[in-house]
């Protein structure tokens, strides 16, 4: 299995948006962590990840969205999640990740989050 | 005619053979020259060159040749100094047979090899490639007509040798050039790809070794046996994947008869993940062993955890104090999936939830416990994700569920079978699928 994830990116402004549909898990958090950290290499600076569609992940995709997040505190930057559904909620309750990541409910309120630099 | 050039074009495929396949000419192709292996190309092409001479057929006393074919190769692919001294060698010959082309023919060989070395220079001191080559000869013998021409007295004589051999000569000099160029250029290919496989096949050694290293790490932090522990039954296991790395479990020790379980995951692949599970492993050990609270121990380990995280490294814990005299377990857990807690006659298992963040990502993170009262007969399922995310081939996870239900088939039986049983029950859910993620399990029963 190489995991079935498709990751699709867009821009709104200038927030860098990374949306992950379908599994993050072993087999597909490399690709995961490629993409993101070519955003993050040509300048990316916010970067929202919009985990609407995604169905499940396993803590390699957590590993890879800490990773983001910690390059990104590093440079001044800034990452919110959106969207993410109850199943993925409950793994970043177990995992603590709700305390360290913001979280919105949809791409707007994320995007107005960045907005106001909260 | 026909067949003189035929054995001509023999002869120059298997001079081109072994002019090519001499370290000499290997040198070249490394851009490693030294004046022996010029001295040597030389002689060779300057030979090739009186070949060329020898092997003619006499028009007029004049012969249709391919004494520039040796100076023009030389000059292309070993560079000016191959290219005019095999000329100068072809042409000392020429010249010494006489007849009234003599200067001409002696004189075109000599700028045969010079311009031939000037094209590798301008081609960057490499060979121009097939079509260059080829078009080099063409010219190369057309100029060639062209001095004869200009310079031989009386004029119609020189035509009339022109008119016979400008043909034959333009067309097996360029032959001649095409075999070389051929030779060559597959050599050069050979060689590309040669390069290319030794590096990949190195690239894999590299990461295989990678792979066996980060395997040895993981496995020597795992405890070689449990501990006897008074008023409980242990058995624990760990499959590492073949990639995915940093699952461990541990028994420790502590003042007191008690003794620490964990059971953990560290995120990550390869040897930095095997460092990290090593890293997490000792300091949670040293923190373990101060006399304090479970909660107050996992908050320093991840404290030191934390300052040494790297890229998004983080580990999830589960950490059990057993008290066999009171029977008391406390836990925190660090974000790892909640173990099982079967009690003694009763079906649906109870979840040990999470008490605080993964470890490594928040230095100032704090922790609660728990603490839970046990009884004779009840068993604790310590696992970690690769159990329960085992895959089948048709992408279903092994699950909780399953988990649950293979271990109430075999409530009763010793620890270390109940282990077996789940590894089987994985195993064979899996089928062919790869292992993705190390499986770890620990089982611990009340006396």
């Amino acid at each position: 299995m190489s995991g079935h994830v498709e990751i699709l990116e867009r821009r709104a402004g200038a927030v860098d948006i990374i949306v992950v549909k379908g599994r993050l898990d072993a087999g597909s958090s490399e690709k995961a962590e490629e993409r993101i950290n070519r955003v993050l290499d040509a300048g990316g600076r916010s970067l929202l990840v919009n985990l609407c569609d995604l169905d499940y992940i396993s803590s390699s995709g957590l590993r890879v969205l800490l990773a983001a997040l910690k390059r990104l505190k590093k440079d001044g930057g800034a990452l919110r999640i959106a969207c993410a559904q109850p199943q993925i909620l409950e793994v970043f309750t177990m995992a603590g990740f709700h305390r360290i990541f913001s979280l919105s409910p949809d791409e707007a309120a994320a995007l107005a989050g960045f907005a106001v630099g909260s | 005619m026909f067949f003189v050039l035929l054995q001509m074009i023999c002869v120059v495929m298997v001079v081109a053979y072994l002019i090519t396949r001499s370290a000499s000419f290997t040198r070249v192709l490394d851009d490693l020259v030294t004046w022996k292996s010029q001295a040597i190309l030389t002689l060779l092409f300057g030979a090739l060159s009186i070949y060329g001479t020898e092997s003619g057929i006499t028009i007029l006393g004049a012969t249709a040749n391919v004494r520039d074919l040796g100076p023009m190769v030389g000059g292309l692919a070993c560079g000016p100094v191959v290219g005019l001294g095999a000329g100068l060698i072809g042409a000392a010959h020429r010249f010494s047979l006489g007849g009234f082309t003599a200067v001409p023919c002696a004189t075109a060989t000599i700028l045969a090899g010079l311009f031939g070395g000037l094209i590798f220079l301008a081609a960057g001191r490499k060979f121009i490639g097939m079509h260059g080559a080829v078009l080099f000869a063409v010219g190369m013998e057309s100029f060639h007509m062209g001095i004869t021409l200009l310079l031989c007295r009386p004029f119609d004589e020189a035509l009339e040798v022109v008119e016979g051999v400008a043909f034959p000569m333009i067309i097996a000099n360029a032959t001649g050039v095409f075999i070389f160029a051929l030779i060559i250029g597959n050599l050069i290919t050979e060689r590309q790809t040669k390069a290319e496989r030794d590096t990949f096949l190195s690239e894999l050694e590299r990461k295989k070794a990678e792979l066996r290293i980060a395997h040895d790490i993981q496995m020597s932090f795992l405890p070689e046996r449990l501990p006897e522990v008074a008023g409980l039954e242990l058995a624990a296991l760990s499959l590492p994947a073949k990639e995915v790395g940093g699952d461990f479990y541990d028994a420790i020790p502590l003042p007191g008869n008690r003794t620490a379980f964990v059971i953990a995951d560290v995120a990550g692949k390869g040897v930095p993940a095997a460092l990290f599970m090593a890293l997490s492993r000792t300091v949670l050990r040293a923190n373990a062993l101060v006399p304090r609270s479970a909660r107050e121990a996992v908050r320093e380990a991840n404290m030191l955890i934390a300052e040494d995280a790297k890229s998004g490294m983080f580990v999830t814990l589960f950490y059990a104090v057993v008290d066999p005299a009171t029977k008391m377990l406390t836990y925190v857990n660090a974000g790892h999936n909640p173990p099982l807690l079967f009690r003694s006659g009763s079906g649906r298992p109870l979840e040990l939830k999470g008490t605080g963040i993964i470890l490594g990502v928040m230095p100032e993170a704090d922790y609660g416990e728990e603490t839970i009262s046990l009884e004779s007969g009840d068993l604790v399922l310590l696992y970690t994700d690769g159990v329960t995310e085992a895959i089948n081939p048709g992408e279903e996870q092994f699950g909780e569920k399953r988990l649950i239900e293979t271990v109430m088939g075999c409530h009763d039986l010793p620890p270390g079978a109940i282990v077996d049983r789940v590894r089987d029950a994985v195993v064979r859910f899996s089928g062919d699928e790869p292992q993705f993620d190390d499986l770890t399990l620990m089982v611990l029963r009340v006396v």
